[in-house]
């Protein structure tokens, strides 16, 4: 069964297995800004989630070390019928503060998103835009080790957005490993120093930027 | 940066299938903090912008079981000051049982977006579902607590006992909860034969019936099942009556014992749940 998406088909007595990924190998080490490229389903997301450590690969290792945080769900852990402050406090402890640790942060994320009153309301009667201010103040406002991004995050309206890009920015370069999946080369080129291309969950390039990325260009002309 | 050529190095030794279920449990107790919120959460969803909030659990399980106890009582002809403490007490412990094995079901399933974001022993899931699961027992006791007292149950010194025999149901509900929550991930057909089972328990379980009124031929049946005897070292002392050495046997083998039994499944399981939610 062939494919132009996904990763690699594979019969199993009577189940179909998908092989998301294999044959990866490579060190990630401080510094290291990794931007992830390929077309639907070649593995992107898989990768991010190994290297979050929530999936361990069934064959080889993935030895990751040091904090992760993933933005890959900016609101996870959130609640609706909590108020904005609560909501603070919830999110910072699944970024793995202490509650101490969260209190102490909250005014800062809280004069940051500029919710105001809002924050002592339920998150619920939040517009969208609102409840994104929130969970990304929150999200940016604790420095892992490593961040594993599934596209740029942002959020905001026009006032907000200049606001968010310098937050997201500063955090990215005071981290140690970033890895970003994402379908915009500017992006790419902006944060990150080398570049994966899967392709059908395999390697198909790995090196600097401007080795890959056009090469990852010719390609996707190309067919 | 790459590392193509170099063959990946082995760990010299793999930790067994036991200490693999071992670490698991205790990478949970690790997230303590987030147990207590995803616990937490649950009951505050569900009882949301309700006026009197999570008290309607007291208030339901009030009357169903002042509702069951008149209604059996009268059926069994006991007098309802007998049946009403006594079932009280199984009937709350009970919805323990079954609402943690319910939930334990589709925990993985219902959860799976936390787990898909971040890295964590699924027994965190586990430990919420059976937090959650103590937190609205608690909500009960005021139930059993009238009860006793209406009825004026000789209750005493003995009865501190419960506590015990509580501890073992809580052991034993984590063990349950977590294969059943492994086994209904990976075969998702289980978790109808869950509630099955569940609702042909309750029925062959002393909950709304004494266990002196099985006949003594069939007294075998409760023999095998360990729900009658966790539910016997938590109600006996609360009733003022010290369970049989059988029942604190029975409920500490199974509560205790069940986790050899369990330990090296959760050990082999706990790394591929995720490949499965």
């Amino acid at each position: 069964m062939l494919s132009r998406l996904g990763g690699s088909l594979a019969a199993h007595n009577d189940t179909v297995i998908v092989r998301a990924l294999q044959n990866i190998s490579l060190d990630l080490v401080d510094g290291d800004r990794l931007g992830l490229v390929g077309a639907n389903g070649a593995g992107k997301t898989t990768f991010l989630r190994v290297v979050s450590r929530v999936y361990p690969p069934l064959t080889g290792e993935a030895v990751i070390e040091g904090k992760v945080s993933s933005f890959t769900d900016i609101g996870l852990g959130m609640e609706p019928e909590a108020t904005g402050w609560q909501n603070i406090i919830f999110r910072c402890v699944f970024l793995g503060l202490t509650f101490a640790e969260a209190r102490a942060l909250a005014p800062s994320i809280g004069e940051f998103c500029e919710l105001g009153a809002y924050l002592d309301l339920p998150v619920r009667t939040y517009s969208t835009g609102m409840f994104l201010r929130l969970a990304f103040a929150i999200s940016t406002a604790v420095q892992p080790d490593i961040v594993v991004m599934d596209e740029m995050i942002g959020a905001g309206d026009q006032s907000f957005i200049e606001k968010a890009k310098k937050r997201i920015g500063n955090l990215l370069e005071r981290t140690r490993i970033l890895v970003l999946a994402s379908h915009s080369q500017p992006i790419i080129r902006n944060f990150c120093n080398t570049v994966l291309w899967l392709d059908h969950g395999k390697v198909r390039m790995f090196g600097l930027v401007d080795e890959v990325l056009p090469a990852y260009e010719r390609a996707a002309l190309n067919c | 940066m790459m590392d193509a050529t170099t063959t990946p190095k082995l760990p010299s030794r793999r930790p067994g299938l036991f200490m693999l279920g071992i670490a698991d449990l205790m990478r949970g107790i690790g997230n303590w903090r987030l147990c207590h919120l995803m616990g937490l959460g649950e009951i505050r969803r569900r009882y949301a912008r309700s006026r009197i909030g999570q008290f309607w659990l007291t208030l339901s399980t009030a009357i169903m079981v002042t509702a069951l106890g008149l209604v059996w009582s009268t059926l069994w002809r006991q007098p309802v000051a007998e049946l009403m403490p006594f079932v009280a007490i199984s009937l709350i412990s009970w919805t323990m049982i079954s609402g943690t094995l319910t939930e334990a079901a589709t925990v993985f399933a219902s959860t799976a977006p936390i787990f898909l974001n971040q890295g964590m022993s699924f027994s965190a899931a586990i430990y919420s579902l059976v937090y959650r699961q103590l937190l609205i027992f608690l909500h009960n006791v005021p139930t059993i607590v009238i009860a006793m007292l209406l009825f004026s149950v000789p209750a005493g010194g003995i009865s501190l006992m419960a506590l015990s025999g509580f501890g073992l149901l809580v052991l034993a509900l984590v063990w349950t909860s977590y294969l059943v929550a492994i086994a209904c991930v990976r075969f998702r057909d289980l978790t109808q034969v869950v509630q099955n089972v569940l609702t042909i328990t309750f029925f062959i379980t002393p909950i709304l019936w004494k266990p002196d009124q099985i006949p003594p031929d069939k007294q075998y049946l409760l023999f095998l099942n360990p729900f009658a005897a966790l539910l016997a070292v938590v109600r006996e002392p609360l009733l003022g009556q010290l369970p049989s050495i059988y029942d604190w046997t029975a409920a500490a083998i199974f509560a205790i014992g069940g986790f050899i039994v369990a330990l090296p499944i959760i050990g082999y399981c706990q790394r591929r749940i995720i490949y499965w939610v």
